[in-house]
């Protein structure tokens, strides 16, 4: 189940540099990525740009649950 | 473990290589770094409130001709790591004069940022101002013993050897984020 990040309005355009990339916030898709982060690091200034946040447990459910998914796609391929 | 908890220092078995990539220059006052717990690596970069247009500058040198040191002491308790960077940059011109300039003021008002490529893909940071939102000690990076000559002959060198110091009480965190990362801030 896919967790709902959302950015406010006003950084939709805002730069921000991780995971070997800097395009703005609103055409980002690895956004839960970054939420992870500003709470690890309670960083203030990245938790500004959120309108709804997760939790750390949320999000590494979430993370944990495509793994599996991805998991159970490639060992069907394999077992084709 | 009763004095101190130390931890083992590992690498996966591989060559490595020597020497700088790239090299960016920036207002510390603008920039706010990522640290998810003590001592991991940096993973985000972001402009910090009031800074919307800040910039990372890069600095072209001359291939190959670019090294960062350090060098740690100790006096009693007290450590010293002692930061460089030398980088040659080729041409006097008033582009070169301008931009000594400015590393001049800045070194002197408020301090000099770097974010440093090695050629083996580590980036690392130097006189970094902000994490997770919140003043750092200050890393105070400006430049220092730097020189410049026009050469005598057609294959002599012409232009400027930068040099930025800055001492600080431990070596340079890595920015993980990678160089695109940066680059969105040129």
């Amino acid at each position: 189940m896919a967790i709902e990040i959302k950015i406010k309005k006003e950084f939709e355009t805002e730069i921000v540099g991780f995971n070997g990339a800097a395009l703005p916030l609103g055409q980002r898709t690895d956004l839960d990525m970054l939420a992870l982060l500003a709470l690890q690091s309670n960083n203030h200034n990245l938790l500004r740009y959120f309108e709804k946040l997760p939790t750390i447990q949320e999000l590494e459910n979430a993370k944990t649950n495509a793994f599996i998914k991805k998991t159970e796609e490639v060992k069907k391929v394999v077992d084709k | 473990m009763l004095c101190v908890t130390l931890t083992a220092y590992k690498r996966a078995c591989g060559g490595v290589t020597g020497g700088l990539s790239r090299l960016w220059v920036f207002d510390p006052a603008d920039f706010d770094f990522t640290q998810a717990k003590t001592d991991d690596p940096y993973t985000v970069v972001a402009r910090r409130m009031g800074a919307a247009t800040a910039k990372m500058y890069p600095i072209k040198f001359q291939f190959k001709e670019a090294e960062r040191t350090w060098k740690q002491s100790v006096k009693s308790c007290s450590v010293k790591y002692e930061h460089e960077i030398k980088a040659q940059l080729p041409q006097l011109s008033n582009d070169l004069t301008v931009f000594l300039k400015t590393l001049d003021s800045a070194g002197c008002c408020c301090g000099l940022g770097f974010i440093i490529q090695h050629n083996d893909g580590k980036i690392f940071v130097m006189g970094e101002k902000y994490v997770n939102a919140s003043a750092i000690p200050f890393f105070e990076v400006k430049m220092d013993g730097s020189d410049g000559a026009s050469g005598k002959l057609y294959d002599d060198f012409n232009g400027a050897n930068v040099v930025v110091k800055g001492d600080y009480s431990r070596d340079l965190y890595e920015f993980t984020g990678g160089a695109t990362a940066i680059e969105g801030f040129e």
